[in-house]
């Protein structure tokens, strides 16, 4: 037998062997792998995460714009549409952290735990952020003058455009989302939320606004959203005062920035 | 008529203030005057042996027999920069396809059982206050459970804003309770174990273990799992933890427990621990199949097929080639390797007809055949009589059904033709 045959020989035995072999692993449901995973150890603990909401300017004073601001020519009301205009001070920020921090960390991802406590509301939730006119009932711009309302100066807030105005009673709100993100370390990194943004009309019909939504699984102890908001609104045209000549104060709805925690 | 309202000496005050802030480079000096609101809402844990158990304490849960009282302790911190009034209230929790939602026009049915201490009360910045809530039951409620928000809401407490034109804002933080009135035993949860499985969620293996609450209280269920490989019990992955969403009563779930290191595919010895309340929970599963099913099942289906077709047609071959070289006797006997030639081709034949062949009783007809052939190829070779016509090919056509028909035809022909010539040839020269 020449030494060419052999080899062959050798070759086809091997392939006998390896083919074989390859067979039983395709057709077996198993694979081959050994290990033993047992293990123990002891931690410290951290503080628990909470969802919390900071930022909100307790009062937003809205001021009547020059024409060349978007307001018109005339520095008081005249009976034609006068527009009002405010914005925040500060960003609105939705964010996870220890309970009385006032935003998430953005160095350290064990600053708190969610510690999977079970439970409705507290085991690693999601959240979700809305803007609301809470009495819609009294949803509506008081006129006051010495400490009393005037009822034929005030108007709701109802989105309908009345007599004597070519505007529709909103709250003109424009929100814009800032930083938002699900983990805020570093420089922030993904960015799951479901956010509004632009300008919408707020009335007794359309509160509430959902403002930022983050899902449970994208949830981390650094989650953090954060919101700049502008509002406007205009005194309608066709109003008349029971004192005229003199100065009125106007006070708006309560806007509710309320926080919900989901476990979906 | 249109009639001018002129501005009050204070609104020119203020003008005249915006103004130098303004030149000063202050943005409002009203809205930075107003502060700005900030909340955050914690609980203790629950004190209560049967709460705990049930939900390791820190969500607000309460179960209060009829008649009974019980309290929790409401942590309130303030990260705002103005003083803060808070208001405790409970309002509605709904539910729809979306999940659960917050309805303040609706009173919840637990509403007048609740009571705050303090209900409202200011927080300074940077504080926390603690609010004791208490439910009280009446004596003749009957067992039944509840679910509602508490709702905490501040505002700033400095009263109305002294802007001609302002909107005051508030904050508010929720979160959802359960209230069960009833007796340890009546609202004991309980649990039906249905399955475990493997499965691939986004890329990572998950264990899925599929429970349901057929109790009358929802529970978060938390244990461990066990598993030895039931073939190398060497192979053990000890004390995985799990802990589930909560799960209302009467629904299903799978709790996804991430899939430990080295845990392969194959069969398993599954135990598995928890406590349920007072109770534990033991469930055993022996020589479990936990197979981790890709998005694309069919395609890991396909590449075995394909790989097992491929080691039998290598196996088939070198098998062939072996025996041709186990047996250079019967060569040197013949003296004609066409014979051999002869015995291959009719392999290589069969072969490709049993790999059309899908079923298993052509498979084994063509067995059957294989072997007939060999017979009149080796042994019968030299006569003619050996004519395959005779042999076990033809008969082995056995025409009893309709549908093999074709397979039969393939094979016969495929087996016919390279058998006749060579052996005519082969007898003549005898």
């Amino acid at each position: 037998m020449s030494l060419k045959t052999q080899s062959k020989k050798f070759l086809a035995t091997f392939a006998v062997v390896l083919s074989a072999g390859g067979l039983l692993l395709t057709l077996s449901s198993s694979t081959l792998s050994s290990a033993a995973v047992d293990s123990s150890a002891s931690v410290g603990t951290v503080p628990q995460c909470v969802w919390q909401l900071s930022g909100v300017t307790a009062t937003v004073t809205l001021t009547h714009p020059n024409a060349s601001n978007g307001g018109d020519v005339h520095a008081s009301y005249v009976g034609n549409d006068f527009r009002l205009t405010g914005a925040s001070s500060d960003q609105a920020r939705v964010y996870v952290g220890p309970a009385g921090q006032t935003s998430a960390s953005s160095t350290d991802v064990d600053n708190c735990s969610f510690y999977n406590s079970g439970g409705l509301g507290v085991s690693n939730t999601g959240a979700s952020a809305q803007l609301a006119i809470v009495d819609t009932a009294n949803a509506k711009f008081r006129a006051d003058y010495s400490g009393a309302e005037d009822t034929a100066m005030s108007f709701p807030l109802n989105g309908t455009t009345p007599d004597g105005s070519s505007k529709a009673r909103n709250l003109s709100l424009t929100i814009t989302p800032t930083s938002c993100f699900s983990s805020n370390i570093g420089s922030g990194s993904g960015d799951n939320w479901v956010k509004e943004s632009g300008t919408t009309g707020l009335n007794s019909s359309s509160s509430p606004i959902p403002l930022a939504t983050l899902a449970k699984v994208n949830t981390t102890t650094t989650s953090t959203c954060s919101f700049s908001s502008s509002l406007s609104v205009y005194i309608p045209g066709g109003l008349t005062p029971a004192h005229p000549g003199n100065s009125y104060t106007y006070t708006g709805p309560t806007l509710t920035t309320t926080l919900s925690t989901s476990v979906s | 008529m249109k009639i001018k309202t002129k501005l009050s000496k204070a609104a020119i005050a203020t003008l005249f203030l915006s103004l130098l802030c303004g030149v000063f480079g202050f943005n409002s000096l009203s809205a930075s005057a107003a502060g700005t609101l900030g909340l955050a809402f914690t609980n203790t844990e629950s004190t209560n042996g049967f709460v705990h158990s049930l939900h390791g304490g820190q969500s607000l849960w309460f179960v209060v027999p009829p008649g009974g009282t019980q309290s929790r302790e409401l942590l309130i911190s303030s990260s705002g920069t103005v003083p803060e009034q808070v208001d405790m209230s409970l309002v509605f929790l709904g539910r729809n396809a979306d999940g659960q939602y917050l309805d303040r026009n609706k009173v919840p049915d637990s509403a007048a059982w609740v009571k705050f201490s303090p209900q409202k009360f200011v927080l300074k910045p940077k504080t926390t206050a603690s609010v004791k809530m208490t439910y009280t039951i009446p004596a003749d409620e009957p067992i039944s459970s509840h679910e509602a928000y508490v709702l905490a809401t501040a505002s700033g407490a400095s009263g109305p804003s002294k802007a001609q034109y302002s909107v005051p804002q508030a904050i508010a933080i929720s979160r959802p309770i359960f209230l069960g009135v009833g007796t340890e035993n009546s609202l004991a949860p309980k649990i039906y174990v249905i399955d475990i499985f493997g499965e691939i969620l986004e890329g990572k293996s998950y264990l899925a273990l599929q429970i349901k609450n057929s109790g009358k209280v929802p529970f978060s269920f938390s244990g461990t799992l066990d598993l030895v490989d039931s073939r190398f019990s060497n192979r053990k992955f000890s004390d995985i933890k799990f802990i589930s969403q909560p799960l209302a009563p009467g629904d299903t779930t799978n709790v996804l427990i991430p899939s430990p290191e080295g845990l392969t595919e194959g069969k398993y010895d599954i135990s598995l621990t928890a406590l349920l309340g007072s109770n534990e929970i033991n469930k055993v599963w022996l020589g479990k199949l936990i197979k981790f099913t890709p998005i694309f099942p069919m395609f890991q289906v396909l590449t075995r097929v394909l790989l097992g077709i491929i080691f039998l047609l290598i196996l088939a071959f070198s098998l062939r080639y072996l025996r041709r070289q186990n047996n250079p006797d019967k060569k040197s006997r013949t003296g004609k390797s066409a014979i051999l030639e002869e015995g291959q081709d009719q392999l290589d034949l069969l072969i490709e007809a049993m790999m059309k062949n899908a079923t298993k009783k052509a498979v084994k007809k063509s067995a059957v055949k294989k072997s007939a052939v060999k017979k009149s190829a080796v042994k019968k070779s030299a006569v003619k009589k050996s004519a395959v016509k005779k042999s076990a090919v033809k008969k082995s056509a056995v025409k009893k059904s309709a549908v093999k028909k074709s397979v039969k035809k393939s094979v016969k022909k495929s087996v016919k033709k390279p058998v006749k010539k060579p052996v005519k040839k082969a007898a003549k020269k005898a």
